[in-house]
């Protein structure tokens, strides 16, 4: 029997002289490290993929409300697949934000998915062997069922600047949290209350320590009405890349952290059964007036934002 | 470019399991560094004809890491024994000095293993097939670089000492004023709070931005990051303060060599 060694090939095929075709399926790199974060009325998902085979095509999304994905759906790219064409073969990380669309996917806000990814693409040989009943894929698929599923709920964010001029131990302007119909942060002013009233649920304040300087501190406030802790989780690159919470280590309202541009803040409540805010500083000027630019996402009943 | 069908003609038995099937490859999720040891967090789902486990590579010249491979304990290949299996599977193997065996293809020889700190291993994960031989396709972005290094586990620190990372260059000291135990970075480098984490290893890539020059209050739990004028990184995880502020029990390690944020 002559043989021929091939590399980078999804499907094989042999015909025999006096054999039935056959063909054997080389499964694609599962698409691996797969793992979501809730964006608004969105979720983002990474994961790792490196494809050699010439016919991925690129990758399918499934959605599901529930863990068993027992309503799983795969996301259509119009009326064909794959969700995302993807052709290259190198090793790359990849980057999917799946949105909201009401009439064939909605993602609401408050409302958990279980999504996974699944490397795609199609053969024609397999359509005819299936065609001739040699039990090749109808529509000549080759794709791995994604096992791993990652969980989401989507939930609002968006973005707040606040100022302060007397900023020793005043809380001017702040972050507050409310809880309508949706979750929602806003701009707080606390009209020239100072710091040990503080209600604000997140401001920033100056201390003056000898060498250093005046040092910006992020702080919930010791008096938020919303009985916030809070912790620092240090320089983060990505809103979306830091997207579980910690489970503990909060720290008493009022506690002073380092306010620097990148940090990312956790605020946790046990109200309503467990509230969390992330806060992530994109920028502090310090001039005559100190500004912060903060992004922010808060969600109930979930330790994931 | 190849043809994405090939077609076998011949004549007699077809085995279809002789066809040469291209091994999935692994992926490197996460490579923890240790004292004098590494611990290499993987990724992967393989079921080809004749699967057998997975061979870690290492090597100090990234351009050579085929060159070494890490052997089992019966010193035989694969590395890692695993079974086939259709979903994404997690792995994981600890390389450590003087017990993990090695054989070098240039060298020639089998032995213990020697992982120093301080140094830069790169680490290369194959899916492997023994009959006939073969592994999946090497490829330089899957290959991970990770520096070894010395850790001090269970120290206790009191407020009126400090450390030094590694000389006295960069050095960290601890304090209670304001009625809290802080810590500062008192040369010309910095100090920043990580968060809640579950151990010391659990961020193994230093920040290299969002130091402050400024105390920061040491809280039980929490992984801080610490960086000193000359680029070298430590990190402090700690286990706990004692309630009057005077003393804390902390796990610590520090990167010797200057600007590698693997620790």
């Amino acid at each position: 029997m002559r043989l021929f060694l091939i590399f980078s090939f999804a499907v094989i095929a042999g015909l025999g002289c006096s054999d039935n075709p056959l063909a054997i399926i080389d499964d694609y790199n599962t698409p691996s490290d797969v793992r979501s974060a809730p964006s608004n009325a969105a979720i983002v998902i990474d994961f790792l993929s490196a494809n050699d085979a010439v016919d991925f095509l690129g990758f399918n999304v499934y959605i599901s409300s529930t863990s068993n994905m027992t309503d799983a759906r795969v996301i259509s790219n119009g009326a064909s697949l794959p969700t995302f064409a993807y052709l290259a073969h190198t090793y790359s990380n990849i980057r999917l934000v799946i949105t909201n669309d009401a009439s064939v996917r909605p993602l609401t806000n408050g409302y958990t998915y279980y999504v996974a990814v699944s490397a795609y693409g199609t053969n024609n040989y397999l359509t005819r062997l299936f065609q001739q009943g040699y039990g090749g894929n109808q529509g000549g698929v080759i794709e791995l069922m994604p096992t791993a599923l990652s969980a989401a709920m989507p939930r609002r964010e968006g973005v707040i600047v606040f100022s302060n001029n007397t900023f020793n131990a005043s809380a001017d302007d702040g972050i507050r949290y409310t809880q309508g119909a949706q979750t929602n942060c806003a701009l707080f002013d606390d009209a020239g209350a100072n710091e040990a009233a503080a209600t604000a649920d997140f401001y920033c304040s100056y201390t003056n320590i000898p060498g250093p300087g005046l040092v910006p501190y992020a702080v919930c406030g010791a008096n938020n009405p919303n009985s916030f802790q809070m912790q620092s989780l240090g320089f983060q690159n990505d809103f979306y890349a830091m997207a579980q919470m910690p489970a503990g280590g909060y720290t008493a309202a009022g506690t002073h952290y380092i306010c620097a541009s990148n940090h990312m803040y956790a605020l946790y409540s046990p109200n309503s059964g467990g509230t969390y805010v992330k806060i992530w500083v994109t920028s502090i000027t310090v001039g005559a007036r100190v500004t912060v630019t903060a992004r922010w996402a808060a969600v109930v009943g979930s330790s994931k934002l | 470019m190849w043809p994405c069908l090939l077609l076998l003609f011949s004549c007699g038995e077809q085995n279809p399991n002789a066809i040469d099937l291209d091994l999935n490859r692994p992926f490197i999720t996460r490579v923890v560094p240790g004292d004098k040891k590494i611990t290499v967090e993987f990724v992967a789902q393989n079921r080809e004809y004749g699967f057998d486990g997975y061979n870690i590579y290492i090597a100090e010249d990234k351009t050579r890491v085929r060159e070494q491979i890490v052997l089992s304990p019966t010193l035989v290949k694969p590395t890692l024994k695993a079974d086939a299996t259709t979903s994404v599977v997690t792995y994981t193997f600890t390389i450590e000095h003087n017990v993990t065996y090695y054989r070098s293809y240039t060298a020639g020889t089998v032995g213990n293993i020697s992982i120093f700190n301080g140094v830069g291993y790169n680490i290369w994960v194959a899916a492997y097939r023994a009959q006939p031989e073969k592994e999946s396709t090497y490829d330089l972005n899957l290959v991970s670089v990770v520096y070894p290094r010395p850790e001090f586990l269970s120290y206790t620190a009191l407020n009126t000492t400090g450390l030094s990372f590694p000389d006295a260059v960069g050095r960290i000291t601890f304090s209670n004023a304001g009625g809290a135990f802080c810590v500062i970075e008192t040369n010309g480098g910095g100090v920043q709070d990580m968060g809640y984490a579950s151990s010391l290893t659990g961020i193994v890539t230093a920040p290299t931005n969002g130091y402050s020059s400024a105390p920061c209050i040491l809280h039980a739990g929490h992984l801080y990051g610490i960086v000193t004028s000359t680029g070298v990184y430590a990190k402090l995880f700690v286990r706990s303060v004692s309630g009057t502020f005077d003393s804390a029990v902390i796990d610590y390690c520090y990167q010797p060599t200057a600007n590698v944020t693997s620790y």
